[in-house]
Formats: C-alpha cells, sequence, structure tokens
C-alpha cells in the first residue's frame, strides 16, 4: 500500500549532501525546533504545531534570502519531499513517516526503523489529526479545525507545495506512482534536507514557481491546471489514507460535538439522545468491511467510539469518588432503603423489594389486601417510608397467596439471594404494571 | 434496545432497571466487602474493578464482552493465587508478553478499519467477533454502561447527602 511506498523504495540520495553546505541563517530556526518535536511522537500536539507553525513562517519568509535555484527540478523535488514530510511529521500521522527521527543520524536517509517508529504511536492520541492533517495537506488550506491553526495560517504554504509536488513528479517519471513516489523521497529525503534546508528557498524563487502567483490568493478554488489537478490528486489519495475524506473534518466536528461529560459524574441527556442514536444507526449499518468507504459509517462509528470511551471514564471517575468519600461507610441493606428513592422510575421494584426484606413477613400478609391501584400511586412516590412502602402490594392480588407464602420464605434469605431468586423478585414486581399478567409460572421460579 | 427482556415479554423498559438492580446489589455487596479490607491506596483500583466485575456478573454469560471480563478476571484471580502460592514471577511475565498482541501496532491498509480497531479496544471482548457482532455488543455493552454511571452515581448522591 501507500506505506510499501514510504519503506521499500530504495531510492539513492545522489545529492542530498548538497545541502548541508548551504544552509542559510534562517534556516536554523526552522531545522532546530521541528527536530526535537518530531523526535518524540508523543509530545503534545500544540508543541508540534507551535514548532511547525515557526518553522513554517521561517520558510515562508525565507524566499527573499534564498539563493537562487541552480539545480534543476529534482531540487525542488526534493525541497518538497522535505515539505511534505515535516507536514506528515508534525501531524505526526502513520501514513507520513516523521522525518525528523532521524536527524541524529545525519547520513542515514534509509533508516527504516526510523519510519517505521511512527507507525507505533498510539492511534487513539491522534485520530482526528489524521483526519485533518491529512486533506489539509494537499488542499490549499481549508478552514481548519483547532488543532491546526498553524497550518491553516499560513498563506502561500499549500500553494507551494502543490507546486513542489507537480514538479516532482515529473523528475520521476519512470516510477509507478507520482504521489507514491513523491512520498518516498519525501520520507528518503526529509531528514538530509532537514540539515540542510537551503533548497526549498532556491525552490521557491525559482521561476517555474513564480507562476503561480495568482493562486496564492484564492487558496480554495479548483483552478484549472497541472498543478491543481495534483493538488487534487494527491488530497483524495490522502483522504483515502485518511479513511474518510471530505468527511474529516465534519467527523473532528461531530466528535467534538459531543459534550465531553467525563468531567462531571452526570449523563447529559444530549449523549443519550446521541447514544440511542448511535446505537440504532449503528445496529441498521451491519454491513461488511467494504462499507467503510461511506462517510456515514464513519461518523458513527466515531461517535460510538467516543461515547464508549466517554462512558468509561465517567465510570472511572465516579469509582474515585466512591473510593475517596466512602472509606468507612456501611454498605449494608439498610442503605439500599434509602436507596430506594434513587430509582423513581423503576419504582416498584426496589422499593419493594428490601422492606419486604427488613419488615417481618407478618406484614407481608396484609399486602394481598391492597389495591394494585394503591400500588401505582405509591409508585410515584419516592420518598415513601418503610411502612407506606411495605402497604403497597408488589404482588399480584389475590391470585397468588401460595406462591406468596413461597416468596416470604424466600424474604429472610434476601442477603443471600442467588441471580434465579433475584429474577424472580424482580419479575414479580414488573407483573403488576400490565395487570393482566400470569405471573403464576414466575413466581414459582 | 427496546426489545422486550426474554423473561419479560411485555415489559419493555424494566429490563434496563433489572441490569441496573442487579448490578446494584452486585456492587453494594462488593463494596461491603471492599471497605473491610483494602487500605485506601488500592481502593480506587479495586473499586473500579468490582464495578466492573460486578455489572459483567449482572450481565452474565450472554454476553461476550461479559464473558471476556469474567474471564480476564478469574485468570487474574487465578494468577494471583498462584503467585501468593508460589511467587512465581516468571508466570507474570508470561502473561504479560501474549497481553502484547492487543498492543503490537496495526498497518492501517485498509479503509475505516481504523475505527473498527478503536471500537474492538475499547469494548472488551471485541477482538474475536465480526464487525456485525461487534456492533450488537457495543450497543448492550453502552446500555450496561449507562445503568453502571447511573447506579454509581445514585449511590454517590445517596451517601453524600447522608
Amino acid at each position: 500500500m501507500d506505506k510499501d511506498f514510504f519503506m521499500n523504495a530504495g531510492i539513492p540520495p545522489p545529492q542530498p549532501l548538497q545541502f548541508e553546505t548551504t544552509m542559510p541563517v534562517p534556516w536554523t530556526g526552522l531545522s532546530c525546533p521541528p527536530e526535537q518535536s518530531f523526535l518524540d511522537p508523543h509530545s503534545s500536539m500544540d508543541h508540534h504545531y507551535s514548532n511547525f507553525e515557526s518553522a513554517l513562517s521561517s520558510m515562508v519568509s525565507s524566499p527573499a534570502a534564498a539563493a537562487a535555484a541552480t539545480s534543476g527540478l529534482s531540487n525542488e523535488a526534493f525541497v518538497l519531499r522535505e515539505l511534505i514530510g515535516k507536514l506528515g511529521g508534525a501531524g505526526s500521522s502513520p501514513a507520513f513517516p516523521p522525518p525528523a527521527t532521524t536527524t541524529t543520524t545525519t547520513t542515514s536517509p534509509f533508516n527504516d526503523s526510523s519510519y517505521r517508529t511512527p507507525l507505533g504511536s498510539p492511534k487513539l492520541q491522534l485520530p482526528f489529526l489524521d483526519q485533518m492533517n491529512m486533506p489539509n495537506l494537499g488542499t490549499s488550506l481549508p478552514p481548519a479545525p483547532p488543532p491546526l491553526p498553524a497550518l491553516s495560517s499560513d498563506p502561500g504554504f499549500a500553494e507551494r507545495a502543490a507546486k513542489f509536488s507537480c514538479f516532482g513528479s515529473r523528475s520521476f517519471n519512470g516510477r509507478t506512482s507520482p504521489f507514491g513516489v513523491n512520498n518516498a523521497e519525501l520520507g528518503h529525503r526529509s531528514n538530509t534536507t532537514l540539515m540542510g534546508n537551503g533548497k526549498l528557498p532556491r525552490v521557491s524563487s525559482s521561476p517555474a514557481l513564480k507562476q503561480g502567483g495568482s493562486p496564492l490568493e484564492n487558496k480554495n478554488s479548483g483552478q484549472p491546471g497541472m498543478e491543481i489537478k495534483l493538488v487534487n490528486g494527491l488530497e483524495k489519495k490522502l483522504s483515502k489514507l485518511s479513511g474518510s475524506g471530505a468527511s474529516s473534518n465534519e467527523e473532528s466536528s461531530v466528535s467534538e460535538q459531543i459534550p465531553s461529560g467525563e468531567n462531571g459524574p452526570k449523563t447529559s441527556n444530549e449523549m443519550s439522545s446521541r447514544k440511542r442514536k448511535a446505537v440504532s444507526r449503528a445496529k441498521s449499518k451491519e454491513n461488511g468491511p467494504n462499507s467503510a468507504k461511506v462517510t456515514g459509517k464513519a461518523l458513527m462509528l466515531d461517535e460510538i467510539i467516543n461515547y464508549v470511551q466517554s462512558l468509561q471514564r465517567q465510570v472511572e471517575f465516579l469509582s474515585m469518588k466512591l473510593a475517596s468519600v466512602n472509606p468507612g461507610l456501611d454498605f449494608n441493606m439498610d442503605n439500599l432503603l434509602s436507596k430506594d428513592q434513587m430509582f423513581p422510575q423503576n419504582a416498584a421494584l426496589p422499593q419493594q423489594m428490601y422492606p419486604l426484606d427488613s419488615s417481618a413477613p407478618t406484614l407481608y400478609h396484609h399486602q394481598p389486601q391492597q389495591n394494585v391501584q394503591q400500588f401505582h400511586d405509591t409508585t410515584n412516590a419516592s420518598t415513601a417510608g418503610p411502612l407506606s412502602q411495605c402497604s403497597v402490594d408488589p404482588l399480584p392480588l389475590g391470585v397468588q397467596l401460595p406462591s406468596a407464602d413461597g416468596f416470604s420464605e424466600s424474604l429472610p434469605q434476601f442477603p443471600a439471594f442467588s441471580e434465579d431468586d433475584l429474577h424472580s423478585i424482580v419479575h414479580m414486581g414488573f407483573v403488576n404494571f400490565p395487570v393482566n399478567q400470569p405471573s403464576d409460572t414466575r413466581v414459582e421460579r | 434496545m427496546k426489545t422486550p427482556h426474554p423473561k419479560n415479554p411485555t415489559c419493555t423498559n424494566p429490563s434496563r432497571s433489572i441490569i441496573r438492580t442487579r448490578f446494584a446489589v452486585r456492587f453494594l455487596n462488593a463494596m461491603k466487602k471492599l471497605n473491610k479490607k483494602t487500605p485506601p491506596s488500592r481502593r480506587y483500583h479495586t473499586i473500579r474493578a468490582a464495578a466492573c466485575a460486578s455489572m459483567a456478573s449482572a450481565v452474565g454469560p450472554r454476553r461476550a464482552w461479559s464473558r471476556a471480563i469474567l474471564r480476564k478476571i478469574r485468570a487474574r484471580t487465578l494468577r494471583d493465587y498462584i503467585i501468593n502460592k508460589s511467587r512465581n514471577h516468571r508466570l507474570i511475565t508470561r502473561r504479560k508478553s501474549t497481553g502484547l498482541l492487543r498492543g503490537n501496532p496495526r498497518d492501517q491498509e485498509e479503509v475505516g478499519f481504523r475505527q473498527e480497531d478503536d471500537l474492538r479496544g475499547l469494548v472488551p471482548g471485541g477482538e474475536g467477533m465480526g464487525f456485525c457482532r461487534l456492533l450488537s455488543e457495543t450497543a448492550h455493552y453502552i446500555k450496561c454502561l449507562r445503568a453502571q454511571v447511573q447506579v454509581m452515581t445514585n449511590i454517590l448522591d445517596h451517601y453524600n447527602s447522608t
């Protein structure tokens, strides 16, 4: 796949060493911070992008100080590869091997292990980064999501990248795919070009690039020309790599729209509604893996993933709070009595179960005489005391005295209830809601 | 999700509260035991493990994710038991090495598999099932997680109020 281009394109470095000798002063600022940022794939994104922004600004500002383009298209291709490699490195994307991991090894551009290390970076850390970085890479700066402010703020960078890509493809006609080769070249050249970055200013000042003066102003327009076509091709390729294409920005926005409830223990209504939507859509989208190209599925998967992560974080947060709050509290069944107030909507079952446990079985005998109506009324009373709770009949009326006896026998064993007993109690409670339930069989479980 | 519970053919809503109740009972029992013997330093981890375990046992072996959690817990308790018995640390490292299979970086060759793999990593036991099954397990897992969060929130509120 595309990754293989990076790894296995054994392209000899004919001229990288020239760069080191012609490093102008502005490039020192460019080279050092990105190296540090790229060397640490786990550094913060902000660190990446601040360095990257400085790198880009220095690159943009340096054409005036650059030497004239002496060599031909091949040098421009090297610089282009360096540029795109830096972009890939800044985004820590698995598709683009970061260029600077081998900057310490100055003269070993074919250190494949360095290219593999970024693939080991945690995928989940920067998923939306990949989505956002890839389309931005080839195109001329669509409105970038927050993690990439630097890239979008650079006005001429993407245009230059586009032009560099077209020059790079021209210089390697014999290769299988222009962009694959481009990226491979980038991967190989990037480390060396980082050391000697003099080529970039030369490329930018080359006469061929000055044709692109007009696209500088009109970034997002689809202007005719080979440059734009190649940019679009690169964008498509990148979008395929990222897996979501034009919807990548939407995905990230949707993902961030989900309220982050992990900081608070409360589940919000929006999250529940989103979850229902997500679950229903997930069940409906039971297609094969080939349907991953449908953007809706990727959106849904992202939403689901975020929701599951947020729920897990909430559970962790709540367990932390429980650990800190309850060092010596008593968790016996008496607490459950007052806990009954916590389930007003399920008022039937928990309220009835536990007071039956605590109350004597003698109280139980009064219950069959109660009304179901009363039962329904008291289910709404969340603050019912034990007596009033006991006055409510959890069991169907009059029908089940024999089974009720069986139930009362099982009551004292409540702390030792097995799961099956619990089931029976639960279902007995719920039988009442539709009164015409035949509950005998369930009661006798 | 709104399909009637198999034991309650007509009542749809109670299926969620059934899980809640079962989880609440188990979790409270576990907390009772935990409070007696765990030191405060490990309390958070034990409570979190107790929450997971009680949720898994409340669901039962019907779901793949609950089976995976129970399997993990049993393996861990067995390992701890063996360690306590024999102090054999080589056993620990052997088990850890098998766990690395999941942690290896995967090549993202296909489109969209990244998210699927992420989901598999999130849902316990999501490794060895197809995508459709993964989605249904995720749906049930989400439902149970919500119930868990609600119960724990209620417990917290209760103990904070009293």
